[in-house]
């Protein structure tokens, strides 16, 4: 970052916000990292993203071997530089595997959510009449329920088990992103070039796919790089209420539920490093996220 | 006024019985069934018959729900299966316990959050201002459950100032009148209880009040610096009053109406988030009802759970709109 190139530092230094000879993706890439949280939020999120692949690969875990009897209780030292737990894991390698579950949870549960939700979102927006009604009538009654405790009644009901858990956060978040794509299928579909397309005998769907998708884009990657932090929380709560990942497989919120048990006893290690893993790992994804947005929407660059 | 009334309460139906389906049919998904929902694991193949019929289970799924939902009108949600107690009663001896929490939080979130919005906007760029969206940016990024986490493990276990589990020690009783025991300390006139019942309140209830906190100062924050450069307030300055006059009396009024719709939106995700708050804090309020239920794979009252909060959010959503729309005309003439 230190070092910047002069095509990128000319319109810097002059002031100008963007130099005409900038290609769009230049000038997105420009505008991005001119913008501080997104800076933030992408080192934090990059560096997340290594280690969560990083270390399944380099150390094999068998927790259901792991146990070190004269280990309990070790606070960090060199050897634990995150403690040992109750019975003697080291919880390091621990939050580092249980980092790897929430990365892989969230991204499959955001994915799906995206999926589902922007179909039926653009189908919505973009066909109207009684389908769209049917779908956001859909949409309505899963936003009726406050979002975790849907996620918490599901998984309650199908059993609790890390699959279940990340379908749940799946469901519960598809109105987010069919409500922002309809919205984004309605703005589009009286644009001048989605008209043209109509009337050259473009079919419905090639014009969804070619127009509507792409230029409704933008707010949602914004709001996926949110909906991961989110889905990182919710997987955690679920976890920390037995719903998600099952003992003794390490997972951060069923970790933080395995320290209370033994919090009484000064072994503050075990509750402190998982937590600060989360909200390090959300904080990140807010940062990028807010800072997606400042740079993909040009109506909101400049103001606060 | 009246014809806007109408026509959001009509709207809120089709989303209450919708909802009501799902949570139905919830039970019915079970792999096993509801049989399996109302006598456990335990029934023997004589019982899940005999409730086949006594339940009607053997008859279609829409008058199964009709009869599900007219008893629910009937205020009767069903029996828990480990106790064979009516639902209900359970229910209505634990909710004080939730609705006296979340409140406490909610009052905490306000007045902690709103001036620290005005502050911040009215300093911009100060480090109070820094300090305020820093501390509300990390706020949301924060699992609550963890926060609470750390509270009771500084306050409690370490410093051993505050009580973390339950709503009274135990060698302490308050009368139940409305089941919100500080109001029934007060009435009583019981004041060691009063301030028992108090301490036991301040962890879970700050651990519960961080993430409203923070989204009511960012909100409060961007209403004011919205209102702040309007023209009334350069007249107002310009008509020589007092700062504090035009700040509370001019801007504020005018930034309150996202204020106040964010304010009540935050009490459905506070029933929301008391089940981890009501964990973690062992309290005896229907989050913890919720929690202790799905350990005991007691489906019967995750059901009824489930549905009542969701009842409550929607319901207290009605309510924020209809007050937006009575605090801005504008709305309801769209």
């Amino acid at each position: 970052m230190g070092q910047v190139n002069t095509t990128q530092a000319l319109p810097l230094a002059l002031g100008i916000e963007e130099a005409p000879y900038l290609s769009e993706w230049q000038s997105l890439w420009l505008r991005f990292r001119r913008n501080k949280s997104a800076r933030i939020g992408a080192v934090i999120v990059i560096l997340y993203v290594a280690v969560a692949l990083l270390v399944p690969l380099l150390d094999h875990y068998n927790p259901l071997r792991d146990q070190n009897l004269s280990a309990r209780f070790s606070p960090p030292s060199l050897e634990h530089p995150f403690g040992a737990d109750n019975i003697g894991r080291d919880v390091m390698r621990r939050v580092g595997h249980g980092a790897s579950v929430s990365l892989v949870v969230s991204l499959l549960s955001v994915s799906v959510s995206v999926v589902i939700g922007v179909t039926l979102g653009e189908v919505a927006g973009f066909i109207s009449g009684w389908t769209d009604s049917v779908i956001m009538r859909l949409m309505d009654i899963i936003l009726a329920f406050p979002s975790l405790l849907l996620a918490i009644a599901l998984v309650a009901i199908f059993g609790p088990g890390l699959r279940n858990a990340m379908l749940a956060i799946a469901v519960v978040n598809i109105p987010v992103y069919a409500r922002l794509a309809r919205s984004m299928a309605i703005s589009i579909r009286n644009e001048d070039y989605v008209m043209a397309a109509h009337s050259v005998g473009a079919r419905p769907r090639h014009i969804l796919i070619r127009h509507v998708l792409p230029n409704s884009l933008a707010p949602l990657i914004v709001q996926a790089t949110l909906g991961l932090g989110t889905a990182v929380v919710e997987t955690a709560a679920l976890g920390f209420l037995g719903l998600g990942q099952q003992a003794p497989y390490p997972e951060l919120g069923k970790m933080l539920a395995e320290s209370q048990q033994y919090l009484v006893t000064g072994a503050w290690w075990g509750m402190v490093f998982p937590g600060i893993s989360i909200t390090l790992v959300v904080l990140g994804f807010n940062l990028l996220g807010d800072g997606l947005r400042d740079t993909l929407d040009p109506k909101l660059r400049g103001t606060d | 006024m009246t014809r806007y009334i109408i026509r959001r309460i009509l709207e809120t139906l089709p989303v209450l019985i919708g909802a009501s389906i799902v949570v139905f049919l919830l039970v019915h998904l079970i792999p096993g069934g509801p049989e399996v929902v109302l006598l456990g694991e335990r029934g023997s193949e004589a019982n899940v018959a005999e409730l086949r019929t006594r339940l009607g289970l053997d008859r279609p799924l829409y008058e199964q729900y009709l009869i599900y939902v007219g008893n629910i009108l009937r205020g009767d949600l069903g029996r828990s299966v480990a106790g064979n107690i009516p639902i209900a009663d359970e229910l209505r001896q634990r909710f004080p316990a939730t609705v006296e929490l979340s409140l406490v939080a909610l009052t905490i979130a306000v007045v902690v959050g709103v001036p620290l919005g005005i502050i911040s906007s009215v300093r911009r760029g100060s480090w109070i201002d820094t300090g305020t969206m820093l501390g509300s940016l990390v706020g949301v990024s924060m699992p609550i459950f963890w926060l609470g986490l750390l509270l009771l493990w500084i306050f409690g276990v370490a410093l051993g100032w505050l009580p973390f589990i339950g709503r009274l020690s135990p060698n302490v009783e308050i009368q139940t009148i409305t089941g919100l025991n500080m109001v029934d300390a007060v009435l009583t006139g019981n004041w060691s209880g009063l301030v028992d019942a108090l301490k036991h309140l301040i962890l879970p209830s700050v651990t519960l009040s961080t993430i409203p906190i923070a989204i009511i100062a960012r909100i409060t924050r961007s209403a004011m610096l919205e209102v702040l450069h309007m023209d009334y307030i350069r007249t107002a300055r310009a008509k020589g009053l007092r700062e504090r006059t035009v700040i509370l009396g001019h801007a504020l009024r005018n930034a309150m109406l996202p204020v106040v719709t964010v304010i009540g939106l935050q009490l459905g995700s506070l029933l929301a988030g008391a089940v981890l708050t009501e964990t973690i804090f062992s309290w005896p309020g229907i989050g913890r009802w919720l929690f202790n239920s799905i350990q005991g794979r007691d489906y019967a009252i995750v059901q009824s759970v489930t549905l009542v909060i969701t009842f409550i959010f929607v319901v207290v959503n009605l309510i924020v709109d209809l007050s937006y729309a009575w605090l801005n005309p504008r709305i309801r003439y769209e």
